[in-house]
């Protein structure tokens, strides 16, 4: 049994996890899926809202299975063997700045988040120069804001400016 | 008759101000489809009462025009900051992005050009030829004929992923799973909402792609930075270098063959511009003997994508023309127009109007070299964009993509499923899985159960019986399937023998 | 690199001053452009109605009118959006009778848009047709149900969604006829057309303008129109009514909604701006161009003698068609 598992790399836990997914999307098909409502008497469709989902957690499910034995067939190497963890923590705090961002887009409004946001990132990212950060951080979202709503007039949140 | 009204049409074709409106319709169109999020649906919608003002054979051509420079227009950023501009620039973010980094930016944007001219126009002179039989295909391709097509399309595309073949099941069954989200599309029963009204309406496709494949692309800028050092990329020497004649001279067979399946996938109501580019790429990666290149800066990849979704756009006007029947949005706006101009989409418009139509696709197939010359000086401008410092490019590139991502539905949920998404696309572009097929699965999940629905309804009983007797194109296609699934298993096998009869011929000379 | 720098300097420079410019102090409502939220669709018919008179209707109200297109959810989540919205009439809602009366019956919905939302004004009605392949033997709906009656579950309706407009047309007349048909959902009138015209299907619900070519040709046949007057356009066409059909409940009205507390006044200046508007030559024929008409109607009236009467027709209708 250790002999197998030792074998297993990442790829067959991540499509452990997969087959995890699969199984809970399988069994809250009947508790998340209504019924449909009747018409004249009878459904209106012959298919039931049902069956695509329990074939498609079937289906990932199966493949998962196949997966895992796959990885123990052809072992792959491990990805994270020599990754970088610096780049990988900078990484992840920009994807928090990108969350922060999508959070703050519409109650503080466009402009001024995307001001806020293009200059906090440009500072993480390695920018200095206070001078630039600030006319990029001012330019860039004003230019878009202009483009798309009074050029093309698409509207984009006002959030505190109103 | 039909002749006689095709050389008149050419000479109303030639005015001035039908190609002077065409020539801004297409920079208009260009320009609106290299900012993300901005359909050619919404850039057509937003110019429509403007062409109410003019003469049907000004207005009408006008709208084309920005149709067809969006289509172009969303690969401009596809391939310079990996964020597509419009959903059927997705597979140019496959091998766009990665040209750019090599210096080969403003290769790979000439390159999308041509590609895309060569497409458009050859599509468009075969509809004006062949619009009698492609009208005919139309209204042959009912719902079991379409839910053949895509179970076929998703075998493809299947197959031809980065990795392994199992790896891209898994992330195509996923990607199936993800697409049942939301309001069923038959019933409207909501499935998987969690009692939430954003899940109800699905998960939004854009912003999906956006975070799918744009999201990696800077993390793995920040990540090669990190390596070299935070410096500005080194002033390379390709920059700005142009298309050599013998480099487009290479990508010719993948241009005609995208250009087929494109034109194909046109003629087929429903089924639109991403599949189509998806498919060229599949069939250009699965044709090719040095697959390994693509996806990672091959020029044949971007040529094969953008061919493929440029050459959907003449046949998708078949419908419309000849039946009256709008097959997408981009045709429904297409068909407002006409009945504001007093013409009347059907059997009669021909007719009726022969000279008016011919003139107005002749004015189509010009639009093309009209936009060759028009686009290609713009290029260099778009190229120098990604000289930029990377904590300039790269905020510059964050606010493009939310703003993108908003646009479409003005849902700020929109925006989490984005950064979610770009967690993901990350995470499976570190364990090698290649994200493509969840995204066609996704896409061709919600037609592929629609068809299904619609299919057995019609059947009422027995499906497969159907399917052979009354339907036996349908029952063709479906029985082709497990065919196409051979061939590819066979492929791939031979493909990995004859890598490993390499491994070991090299591994033998080590030891020579 | 220097120029792109300095043109980018130059650029924002002018965007922020058009920016700023463009806020000027203005006391009177509406001081800046007015959110029409539409919960549909892009290349919709709600979306090109709008678009004609979004841009028209600056010069009669004094600021634009910028559409904000919010599909999901079958216009749930744009109708929801509207509601929540602050109620100071810069957010209205562009929507349909089926939306705002019919699908309260049909599903459970987390508002209640004839309390939340009141009606500004009525831009338009839509009356469908419903029309047949020219080659079928009937002449008039009469015939068609005949053999529909004849024939149960032989009859094709190919309709584009369940309890949208197309559909509720159909299933009006196929439950006062009492026939049983085999309904075929389309995504989409286009696609539903399509289906007939392919010989997939018997009959299916459209709009007049739309099928103008096809009539000519001989391709389809009209059987019946809804509502209670003929077309001006379409003279030859029957109502349902003269066929004694119920004919009723099918049309579509497009009405201009803002949330319920919004204060009358600024209610009172929209519709001042839309009476302007509708007496516009240039609206008319803009109007006229894309195949609809200017059948107003002044929102309260359409609060009092429409909608409640309406909705209570819908819930008799869905408890017809989903009880036996």
């Amino acid at each position: 049994m250790r002999k197998i598992l030792s074998r297993l790399s990442v790829h067959a836990y991540v499509a452990l996890f997969f087959l995890v997914l699969a199984i809970v999307f399988y069994f809250l098909i009947p508790y998340q899926i209504g019924k449909p409502k009747m018409v004249f008497g009878r459904n209106l469709m012959d298919m039931k809202p049902t069956l695509f989902p329990t074939l498609a957690a079937l289906c990932l499910g199966a493949m998962c299975v196949l997966s895992v034995i796959n990885s123990y067939i052809e072992p792959e190497e491990n990805p994270f063997k020599d990754m970088n963890w610096a780049s990988f923590r900078k990484i992840a705090g920009l994807i928090g700045i990108l969350y922060v961002f999508a959070l703050m887009f519409e109650p503080i409004g466009f402009l001024i988040s995307g001001i806020i946001i293009v200059g906090f990132a440009s500072f993480y990212l390695g920018n200095r120069s206070p001078i630039m950060i600030a006319i990029l951080a001012v330019s860039v979202p004003s230019t878009i804001y202009f483009v798309f709503i009074k050029l093309l007039k698409i509207s984009l949140p006002e959030g505190l400016l109103y | 008759m039909l002749w006689d009204s095709f050389i008149e049409g050419i000479y109303l074709a030639f005015r001035w101000d039908t190609f002077g409106f065409m020539s801004l319709g297409l920079m208009l169109g260009m320009f609106v489809g290299a900012l993300p999020g901005f359909t050619t649906v919404m850039a057509m919608a937003l110019v429509l009462p403007l062409s109410f003002f003019m003469h049907p054979l000004v207005g009408i051509p006008f709208l084309i025009g920005v149709y067809k420079g969006g289509i172009y227009g969303g690969s401009i950023p596809a391939i310079l900051i990996s964020v597509p501009g419009t959903g059927a620039a997705i597979a140019t973010t496959f091998d766009g992005p990665k040209l750019t980094q090599k210096g080969h930016g403003r290769k790979a944007l000439e390159m999308a050009l041509f590609a895309s001219v060569i497409g458009d126009a050859s599509s468009d002179i075969f509809t004006i030829f062949m619009i009698v039989p492609i009208s005919m295909i139309a209204l042959l391709i009912g719902p079991p004929e379409l839910a053949a097509i895509i179970v076929l399309a998703l075998v493809i595309v299947a197959a031809a992923s980065t990795g392994s073949m199992i790896k891209g099941m898994v992330m195509a069954t996923f990607g199936l799973m993800l697409s049942m989200v939301g309001q069923d599309p038959l019933e409207f029963m909501s499935r998987f909402t969690f009692g939430s009204l954003q899940l109800k309406s699905g998960i939004p496709l854009l912003p999906m792609m956006i975070g799918l494949f744009a999201i990696p692309e800077i993390m793995a800028a920040i990540e090669r930075s990190m390596e070299v050092g935070v410096k500005a990329p080194p002033k390379d020497a390709h920059a700005g270098e142009r298309l050599r004649f013998w480099e487009f001279k290479r990508c010719l067979r993948t241009i005609a063959r995208s250009t087929l399946l494109g034109t194909f996938i046109g003629t087929v109501p429903g089924v639109g511009q991403p599949v189509a580019a998806f498919a060229g790429y599949a069939a250009a990666k699965n044709a090719s003997d040095h697959p390994e290149t693509f996806g990672q800066g091959d020029l044949e990849g971007v040529a094969a994508a953008e061919a493929a979704n440029n050459a959907v756009n003449g046949p998708t006007l078949v419908p419309l023309l000849t039946l009256g029947i709008p097959g997408d949005k981009v045709t429904a706006i297409l068909l407002g127009a006409f009945v504001a101009h007093g013409l009347r989409p059907g059997p009669m418009l021909i007719v009726d109007n022969g000279p008016t139509v011919f003139a107005i696709l002749i004015a189509m197939v010009m639009a093309n070299f009209l936009f060759i010359g028009l686009a290609y000086i713009s290029i260099p401008l778009f190229a120098r964009i990604v000289t930029l410092k990377r904590f300039y490019l790269i905020p510059i590139i964050i606010v493009l993509a939310f703003s993108g991502s908003y646009v479409s539905r003005s849902d700020p949920f929109d925006l989490q499923v984005l950064c979610i998404a770009g967690v993901f696309g990350y995470a499976a572009r570190k364990l090698e899985f290649d994200v493509a097929p969840l995204v066609m699965a996704f896409i061709l999940g919600q037609i592929l159960e629609y068809s299904i629905g619609q299919t057995t309804n019609m059947a009422s009983g027995n499906v497969f019986v159907y399917l052979f007797t009354e339907r036996l194109s349908a029952g063709v296609i479906f029985a082709l399937v497990p065919v196409l699934v051979g061939v590819m298993w066979y492929r791939t096998i031979k493909r990995r023998k004859r890598g490993e009869k390499l491994k070991s011929k090299v591994i033998g000379e080590d030891f020579a | 690199m220097m120029i792109l720098k300095r043109l980018t300097l130059l650029f924002s420079a002018v965007a922020m001053v058009a920016t700023l410019g463009s806020v000027t102090v203005q006391a009177k409502y509406p001081e800046k452009p007015v959110t029409l939220i539409i919960p549909l669709g892009a290349g919709g018919s709600h979306d090109m109605n709008a678009r004609v008179f979004t841009s028209v209707i600056p010069e009669f109200l004094g600021n634009a009118m910028i559409v904000k297109l919010m599909p999901g959810a079958s216009g749930q989540k744009g109708t929801a959006r509207a509601i929540k919205s602050r109620p100071d009439g810069y957010t209205l809602l562009f929507t349909h009778n089926f939306i705002d009366q019919l699908q309260r019956h049909v599903e459970k919905l987390p508002y209640d848009t004839l309390k939340e939302l009141r009606t500004v004004w009525k831009f338009n009605d839509a009356d469908p047709i419903i029309y047949t392949r020219g080659d079928r033997p009937w002449k008039n709906m009469k015939d068609m149900m005949a053999y529909g009656k004849k024939n149960p579950g032989k009859l094709i309706f190919t309709n584009s969604g369940k309890w949208g407009a197309g559909f509720t047309a159909g299933a009006v007349i196929l439950a006062a006829a009492g026939v049983k048909a085999k309904f075929i959902p389309y995504k989409g009138g286009g696609p539903a057309r399509r289906a007939l015209l392919a010989g997939d299907g018997d009959f299916t619900v459209g709009r007049p303008s739309h099928i103008k070519g096809n009539l000519r040709a001989g391709k389809i046949k009209v059987l019946g129109l809804a509502g209670l007057k003929r077309l001006k356009a379409f003279p030859e066409i029957p109502t349902f009514a003269e066929q004694g059909y119920p004919s009723t409940g099918m049309t579509m009205d497009r009405i201009i909604q803002a949330p319920a507390k919004t204060p009358q006044d600024r209610i009172d200046t929209l519709r001042t701006a839309f009476t302007k508007l509708y007496k516009a030559k240039t609206f008319k024929k803009l109007m006229k161009k894309i195949g609809e008409n200017t059948k107003f109607m002044d929102g309260d009236e359409y609060d009092k003698n429409v909608r409640p009467k309406q909705s209570k027709a819908y819930k008799t209708l869905v408890k017809k068609l989903t009880s036996k």
